[in-house]
């Protein structure tokens, strides 16, 4: 054990500067390598089926070759994405690469030969390699070129079941030398210096919240990483996990050792089975490595980090309800003071972490302070990941430097000649808010959010265009709140219950017609931003205060959505089902019979080669008849 | 089931209470009431506590999943692309609603958060299956072919 640590120690220290490509563009290589970017969501879209293909293609054809598995890169709408190198020409990475393409693809490239172009995503030259003719560089694609890579620099090229393939890109000799030169005070004043600012939503300053910790004197504390992200529309952290375990791992080393805490926990949630699986893997080898453990590297020091898998709460990502969760409770947020910093998990001085702040962490220690405070600005330093979703015509992880606007991150994920135009943007999950296009100058850095009443939260950022309906989304986004309140204050419970009956009222049809239910959706409106002010200023914990946020975005930058539900009872984008109506075009009916035979409710009556009727009270707005009808007789309202 | 029931430790620690119950729920793949009322007795946690905390997570299920377990994806990103038209779908092609099994034990039904294929939403996964950017059309000869089984 010990030989191996010294060993681990000295390679570690060997390695000096920041390698710029690692051992990605080996050049002297002698048979094809063919490396598979496999994360969740390439498996779902069916990666592992292209894998086995591949392997039976080499199988038959005897060749020799080197797979690797390697890790979504962020362009997930590529997905699944199949990298190939051959001896001594340029790596090419190839889109969409589903089970019965890759032969074909094989065929050709084994030959030399370019496949179909709409299959070339494109390729990494290298000077000593021989690029491939009028294949665009991947890296001055839209799509990457005008991100800012850090925690995302190697995803892709990293084989996140190797810690020899981290190693290669320096991984682990930022915390090699730390512990070995540094005193808990100095990390901690690195971490003051570089400003760096959590990233679980709440901005706090990193720093400051270690060194409290450790002027905390306890003979036990402990550091934990708070990877639960229950955010819908967030997947930024799975990505880190599943790309790189071991920049989280590094991380998660250097904080504990700030904080002088021998325990660590990461906290996965249990829905995460491939990062999980991955992260216990990465974890295993550092403590065979001699990196994790007892007395690392001869230094005195001990650091052990274990994994709890989450059982899935959104109110868990608070960190206080976290640490009843890990207590082995029902996950709920206690009052603050005492904070976990001076009495957290089992009573000890705690620090938690978001992912994403954590996986800063190597990067501050190995490219040094003054480099890290290059990108961003003022008070917010760095990049910050989003989880890109909706109606973009990219989607997956985008990393931006802080202070970019909405208006560049739109100019990433979204072609210039979409025909759709952007009617807003959801920023920060359930906690956020919507943005309007008139604001989309908007710059995402700290004091910028927080100033508009927004919050970064775990960072899902989802674009809507004009067949999403607002006042849909915030039902979905109450709905979930409403389901995910632990129940403990008041305010939240009863708080998002009545929100929820408010927006499901004014998104149906009145029932009777009688005239108190027009003046019931009428009174929601005033009623909505009531309770949002009272639930943002009496709730317990971040869920419920910044739950309305969304209700009141809406409400001022789409009232006009909201007023055309209540007054005309439409849904202008034809989300809210309830508020269609379905009906027959008398001049197109043939009186095929068709809607009537399909209908589950028998709401349509007609006899046969005469014209239909819908009933309105029988129907249930399942759309069957107008999908069922040929002769586009059945007119939706 | 009732071997591994009987084979618990003879102390619980109550830290140990969601780990033991999430092993339980991986072999079996719901939380059975005898293991509760079991684990009740080796922790000295009354039952009603147990399933108290065990409730108040997502990942616990009570219900013994049918043969076919569908998951259906309930994140923002499959929201926005039309997932409500799935479920009403589903309930009319299956009859089952969110956490619930079908009589015959042949089909289960969970809406689960983000299963992090957000652009290739709607998700929807039977058994390990995956479909994605599901459309109504295709969910109803997923369901008609294994309805003919
Ligand atoms: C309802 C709620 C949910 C939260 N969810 C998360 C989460 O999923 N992940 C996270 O890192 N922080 C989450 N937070 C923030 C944490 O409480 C905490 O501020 C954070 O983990 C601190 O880490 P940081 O200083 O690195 O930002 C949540 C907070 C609230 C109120
Ligand atoms: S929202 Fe469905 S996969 Fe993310």
């Amino acid at each position: 054990m010990k030989a191996t640590r010294d060993i681990t120690y000295k390679k570690l220290l060997q390695k000096d500067q920041y390698s710029e490509s690692g051992g990605m563009y080996k050049a002297g290589i002698k048979v094809p390598h063919i490396y598979a970017e496999r994360s969740t969501c390439s498996i779902i879209a069916g990666i592992d089926l292209t894998i086995h293909y591949l392997k039976q293609y080499f199988e038959e054809s005897g060749d020799e070759y080197v797979y690797a598995e390697t890790a979504c890169k962020g362009f997930c709408s590529n997905d699944p994405v199949i990298s190939i190198q051959l001896p001594g020409r340029a790596m090419i990475s190839f889109r969409n690469v589903f089970y019965n393409k890759i032969s074909s693809i094989l065929d050709s490239i084994l030959n030399n030969i370019l496949p179909d172009k709409s299959m070339i995503i494109g390729q990494y030259s290298h000077p000593e390699l021989t690029s491939w003719p009028d294949v665009p560089e991947i890296t001055q694609l839209n799509f990457y070129k005008n991100q800012t890579r850090k925690l995302f620099k190697y995803a892709g090229f990293i084989q996140p079941l190797s810690i020899e393939s981290y190693m290669e890109y320096n991984g682990y000799s930022a915390f090699a030398k730390t512990i070995t030169s540094k005193t808990h005070s100095e990390v901690c004043g690195i971490v003051e210096q570089s400003g760096l600012r959590g990233r679980g939503g709440g901005g706090f300053y990193t720093g400051e919240k270690w060194r409290k910790a450790l002027e905390k004197n306890s003979d036990k504390k402990y550091f934990i990483c708070n990877a639960d992200e229950s955010d819908p529309g967030s997947f930024s952290g799975r990505m880190l996990l599943e790309s790189n375990p071991h920049l989280l791992i590094e991380g998660v080393l250097i904080g504990a050792y700030a904080i002088n805490a021998s325990d660590a926990i990461i906290y996965v949630r249990s829905t995460y089975t491939l990062a999980i699986s991955r992260l216990e893997n990465a974890l295993q080898q550092a403590l065979s490595a001699g990196i994790t453990g007892e007395d690392i590297f001869g230094s005195g020091i001990n650091i052990r980090i274990s994994v709890f898998a989450g059982p899935g709460a959104y109110v868990c990502g608070e960190e206080t309800a976290l640490i009843s969760s890990i207590e082995g409770s029902r996950g709920m947020p206690k009052t603050k003071p005492p904070y976990p910093s001076e009495s957290g998990l089992f009573g000890f001085p705690t620090v938690v972490n978001n992912i994403e702040t954590i996986c800063n962490i190597p990067v501050i220690f190995s490219e040094g302070v003054e480099k890290f405070k290059a990108t961003g600005r003022e008070d917010s330093f760095g990049t910050k990941l989003y989880s890109v979703s909706g109606r973009a015509d990219y989607s997956g992880i985008v990393e931006l430097e802080m202070g970019r606007t909405v208006k560049n991150l739109l100019g990433i994920v979204r072609q210039e000649d979409n025909p759709y135009p952007v009617k807003a943007v959801h920023i920060g999950g359930p906690s956020g808010g919507f943005i309007k296009p008139d604001d989309f100058g908007l710059r995402l850095d700290f004091s910028a959010v927080f100033n508009n009443n927004l919050w970064f939260g775990s960072g899902s950022f989802i674009v809507l265009d004009e067949t999403n309906c607002i006042v849909d989304i915030t039902k979905y986004y109450i709905d979930f709140i409403n389901k995910e309140s632990c129940g403990k204050c008041i305010p939240c419970r009863e708080g998002s219950q009545r929100l929820l009956e408010i927006l499901t009222r004014i998104t149906e049809k009145p029932r009777t017609g009688q005239k108190f239910e027009s003046l019931l959706r009428f009174k929601g409106v005033t009623q909505l931003e009531e309770i949002s002010a009272i639930m943002k200023e009496t709730s317990l914990c971040g869920l419920g205060q910044n739950a309305p946020n969304t209700v009141l975005s809406g409400l001022k930058f789409f009232r006009q959505e909201y007023e055309e539900h209540i007054y005309e009872k439409k849904c202008a984008a034809f989300v809210c089902r309830n508020l269609k109506e379905y009906s027959v075009n008398v001049d197109n009916c043939v009186g095929c019979g068709i809607c009537a035979k399909r209908c589950p409710a028998d709401a349509i009556i007609g006899s046969a080669r005469n014209t239909h009727f819908v009933i309105q009270e029988r129907c249930i707005k399942c759309g069957t008849c107008f999908n069922a009808c040929k002769f586009d007789a059945i007119i939706v309202t | 089931m009732e071997e591994y029931i009987n084979s618990l430790k003879k102390n619980i620690d109550k830290r140990d209470l969601l780990l033991a119950l999430q092993d339980f729920q991986n072999k079996f793949g719901y939380v059975d009431q005898a293991f509760i009322e079991q684990l009740s007795l080796k922790t000295g946690i009354p039952s009603g506590k147990i399933y108290s905390i065990a409730s108040f997570y997502n990942q616990f299920r009570f219900i013994r999943p049918g043969k076919y377990h569908i998951k259906l994806c309930s994140g923002a990103a499959c929201h926005v692309n039309a997932k409500e038209n799935l479920v009403a779908e589903l309930y009319k092609l299956i009859g089952i609603k969110d956490r619930e099994s079908s009589p015959d034990g042949k089909y289960s039904l969970e809406f689960i958060p983000c299963m992090g294929a957000c652009a290739l939403g709607p998700v929807m996964s039977i058994n390990n299956n995956y479909y994605t950017q599901l459309k109504i059309k295709d969910l109803k000869k997923i369901i008609h072919d294994l309805d003919e089984i």
